[in-house]
């Protein structure tokens, strides 16, 4: 039963990727060009070309771990939606640690910018996270709260403390060469920060469905009521769970300070938070869901890119797509609902 | 039907699926009366309500008013034949006006709205029914009294010639349900009819006529207030057949307390909801607490799992003081629970009956390993597939969510897993609602099973019979208070009823 439901989960993504692509193709026509040979561009301009594909890599990286961080609130009925300035937030504390302690051991820059970034992520989500546990504040408006801030923090300290030493621009210092994420494949920017990516959603799997701490979490998610009832602390969990989504995020900033960006600059992170929802939502809440999700997103960027560079058609295309796709999918699961309502199983209910 | 009745709803069957809410039921009322509709919860009372007002379609049965015939379809229907409901729960938007949720319920507003002609108009009916509502106000400026006085106003507005109040005193004090009352009255004096919807003896006494009662979705008699006395009421709405088959007693007498609430105080938003003085269940002994539903059953059952934070007062499980500690702590100290609302409280319904099984052992061995780092999961299909197998759990398999199981079995799956847990004291809410017959003896048999192994069995329920059949001690619950105790082997219905409607004191057993 349950593999035959994560199956059935599996086609409703699949299902709703296949359609949205097919409603964009309309797009294309309407625009007066042929979908066929759109799409034969955009697709083959990834998986023919190396760097391409490299390119797609990078995109699906900061996207698939905010993406994570939903998926890890979610699944405590928690909604997340700060992924952004918890990423943010990840990516200063990274940087600053970069710039600041250069001279130390490289191994041991790096653990700790990975390690400063999740911290910074947390306590970014802790505040959310202590509002909900104890107060019971609406976690959606505080986390999207939280990411202002968060942005214009970040931008007061890449015009101030952070700001790099020539003082030009809004953004801080480069890390050093040494110090940036070891490369993978030549020619491309694919770093080692994709097999961090990897190992993390390993975990985070493991964790939700081997370990007594991740049960108790689902619970929580699925039926408050019947897991305090079991002994299961509610408000620890989702605090719990607030915290580990948003170091998450945090480690996401860190890496790709250190993968890609290497510098700080203003404006950085804008709309991985909301990439991240969409990638739980249609990886369906799974961690491997949301890395083959990022993946295809990473794809249809890049893709589009070239197909707006060699047929002139707009690359934002991809975004109505993205939103087609997020459509079908929570309507599907709607639809599901509403077929299968709730049995009323006693009399107490028609009273 | 005498031509005296004003309106009559005639052998109205409703089902749900395969459940039946109200089976052949005739409830006349007369022009002019206070008509009470009297029964438990889940006895069919809202359900016949909410085909008089077009929320749900009777599948037999007829309507009359005036001895017309009327088919009521839509909430509308039933507004434009003069049925205005009061609801218990207000349906009022805070941060408006009066006068603006007022207008909300009324149809046929023209584009311009007329915010004069309604306030006048609220004037007219506050002053008329002594109301006391002014138009102005916001609505979360007000009490609960206030606020029902302009669901009152509202249903007035719309011409209602025949009010139902559902249950209209649950959110009020004493003090605005006489006051209430007195509205009632003139509603009375005015030509309207009233029906109200209630499970409270005195105050049906108090203001009604006649009553209709209503028991497991069939009614039961229309009595004349004035050849009735709360206690008959009681009898009717609970059903006055004493269990024949009562499972014999315990065997043993163990005088060690598993349970001990000394002093308990609880209140909700100001509103006591439990007052114990003293409670205790003795290992091996099945402690049955009767009541009217709503009387502090849930807040009891919750005090004695550790879900709500007490006023005042300590608990002891098995002579350790828990109290304020948490539900874990309860459990630890071997409180396992049968919780009132399966669905709500006692299983993760998306969950599949495995998961389920485990809920509270999941981080132990042998279902998980490394202190709750590793899920066996194999540990727990053999485990769930014995279950089934020991505890007669129908499914076809373990791997179901649980909420594809009937309420039965959902049930039985609750009961093995806490019976599992091997704990000391088992505290055990309506543990047979909406059971069909078997599933709940076989409840029942595990129950007598747990206690003649040395458990403690508190078993809080509205069904008097189940209360008879299983307790070696009964006692009786009312606003929060143990009334009284009965001996459950030769009880004295009378008395049982009469502390069932609040009318003998607490007892200081």
């Amino acid at each position: 039963m349950r593999k035959w439901k994560g199956l059935n989960k599996l086609l409703i993504s699949l299902a709703a990727i296949v359609i949205s692509l097919a409603l964009g193709a309309i797009l294309v026509v309407i625009e007066g060009n042929n979908p066929l040979e759109a799409y034969a561009i955009l697709f083959s301009s990834v998986f023919s070309n190396q760097v391409n594909f490299g390119e797609a890599v990078i995109k699906a990286v900061p996207i698939a771990f905010t993406g994570l961080a939903v998926v890890v609130a979610y699944r405590c009925g928690t909604f997340n939606l700060g992924a952004e300035g918890q990423l943010l937030l990840g990516a200063a504390g990274c940087i600053w640690f970069a710039t600041s302690f250069s001279h130390l051991p490289v191994p041991v820059v790096l653990l700790c910018c990975l390690l400063i970034g999740g911290i910074a992520g947390a306590l970014w989500g802790l505040v959310p996270g202590l509002l909900k546990a104890k107060y019971g504040i609406n976690e959606i408006i505080t986390t999207i709260l939280m990411n202002y801030v968060a942005a214009y923090l970040v931008s007061w300290l890449v015009n101030g403390p952070l700001q790099e030493a020539s003082g030009h621009n809004p953004q801080t210092d480069a890390i050093e060469k040494f110090l940036r994420l070891p490369i993978l494949v030549k020619t491309t920017r694919i770093h080692l920060g994709v097999v961090l990516l990897i190992l993390l959603s390993i975990a985070i799997y493991y964790y939700l469905f081997y370990t007594a701490g991740g049960f108790r979490m689902r619970a929580v998610g699925l039926n408050r009521d019947a897991a305090e009832c079991s002994g299961i602390n509610i408000r620890s969990n989702v605090l719990k769970a607030m915290l580990l989504s948003s170091a998450i995020a945090g480690i996401g900033g860190a890496i790709e300070i250190l993968g890609v960006q290497f510098r700080l600059i203003d404006g950085f992170g804008s709309g991985y938070g909301f990439d991240g929802v969409d990638m739980a939502l249609i990886g369906q809440l799974q961690p491997f869901g949301v890395l083959f999700t990022a993946m295809l997103f990473g794809i249809l960027r890049t893709g589009a890119n070239s197909m707006q560079r060699l047929a002139g058609i707009p690359a934002s295309v991809i975004d109505v797509i993205q939103a087609l796709i997020i459509f079908f999918v929570v309507s599907a699961g709607s639809i599901q609902l509403i077929r299968r309502p709730k049995k009323k199983t006693g009399k107490e209910e028609l009273s | 039907m005498s031509e005296r009745e004003y309106l009559s709803m005639e052998h109205i069957t409703k089902r749900f699926g395969d459940f039946t809410a109200n089976r052949d039921v005739t409830f006349c009322v007369r022009q002019g009366e206070v008509h009470a509709l009297l029964g438990e919860n889940g006895a069919g009372k809202s359900t016949l309500m909410n085909i008089l007002s077009g929320l749900y379609q009777s599948t037999e049965g007829e309507i009359y008013i005036n001895g017309k015939k009327v088919s009521i379809q839509t909430p509308q229907d039933a507004r434009a034949l003069g049925i205005g409901m009061v609801y218990q729960h207000f349906m009022l938007i805070p941060a408006m006006t009066v006068t603006e949720n007022v207008m909300l319920s009324m149809s046929g507003l023209g584009p311009v709205l007329d915010f004069e002609a309604t306030r006048a108009k609220i004037r007219s009916l506050s002053e008329q029914y002594h109301l006391e509502v002014n138009p102005d106000r916001y609505v979360r400026d007000l009490s609960v009294g206030e606020q029902q006085r302009i669901e009152i106003i509202k249903v007035l507005c719309a011409n209602a010639s025949i009010l139902i109040f559902d249950e209209p005193t649950a959110v009020l004090t004493p003090a605005e349900s006489e006051g209430l009352f007195e509205i009632m009255r003139l509603l009375i004096q005015e030509g309207h009819t009233i029906i109200f919807i209630s499970h409270k003896l005195k105050e049906i006494m108090a203001i009604c006529d006649r009553i209709t009662v209503l028991r497991g979705g069939e009614k039961v008699c229309v009595v004349d207030k004035n050849s009735t006395t709360v206690e008959d009421l009681g009898n009717y709405m609970v059903g006055h057949k004493v269990a024949l088959d009562r499972y014999p007693g315990r065997e043993h007498q163990e005088e060690t307390h598993l349970l001990e609430l000394e002093g308990v105080v609880y209140s909700e938003q100001g509103v006591q909801k439990l007052n114990i003085d003293h409670l205790h269940v003795k290992a091996g002994e099945i402690l049955g607490i009767a009541g009217v539903d709503g009387n502090g059953q849930s807040e009891l059952a919750k005090a004695a799992t550790g879900l709500i934070a007490l006023d005042q007062g300590q608990i002891q499980v098995a002579g350790q003081t828990v109290t304020g500690k948490g539900a874990k702590a309860f459990i630890q100290a071997g409180v396992t629970h049968i919780p009132e609302d399966r669905n709500r409280m006692g299983l993760v319904g998306s969950m599949t009956l495995y998961e389920n099984l485990v809920l509270k052992q999941i981080g132990e061995a042998p279902f998980s390993s490394l202190h709750g780092g590793h899920i066996n999961y194999k540990v727990l299909h053999h485990h769930a597939k014995e279950m089934i197998q020991k505890y007669d759990i129908r499914t076809a398999s373990e791997n179901l969510p649980t909420s594809a199981l009937s309420g039965g079995n959902q049930q039985k799956v609750i009961v093995a897993r806490e019976m599992e847990l091997g704990g000391k004291l088992i505290v055990a809410v309506h543990p047979t609602r909406g059971v069909d017959i078997g599933a709940s003896d076989y409840i029942h048999q595990q129950l007598i099973a747990a206690r003649d192994r040395g458990c403690a069995v508190l078993l809080i329920s509205a069904d008097l019979d189940e209360i008879l059949r299983l307790s070696d001690r009964m006692a009786v619950i009312y606003e929060g208070q143990i009334m009284g105790y009965e001996d459950p082997e030769n009880p004295d219905i009378n008395r049982i009823s009469l502390m069932m409607a609040g009318k003998e004191g607490p007892a200081h057993a």
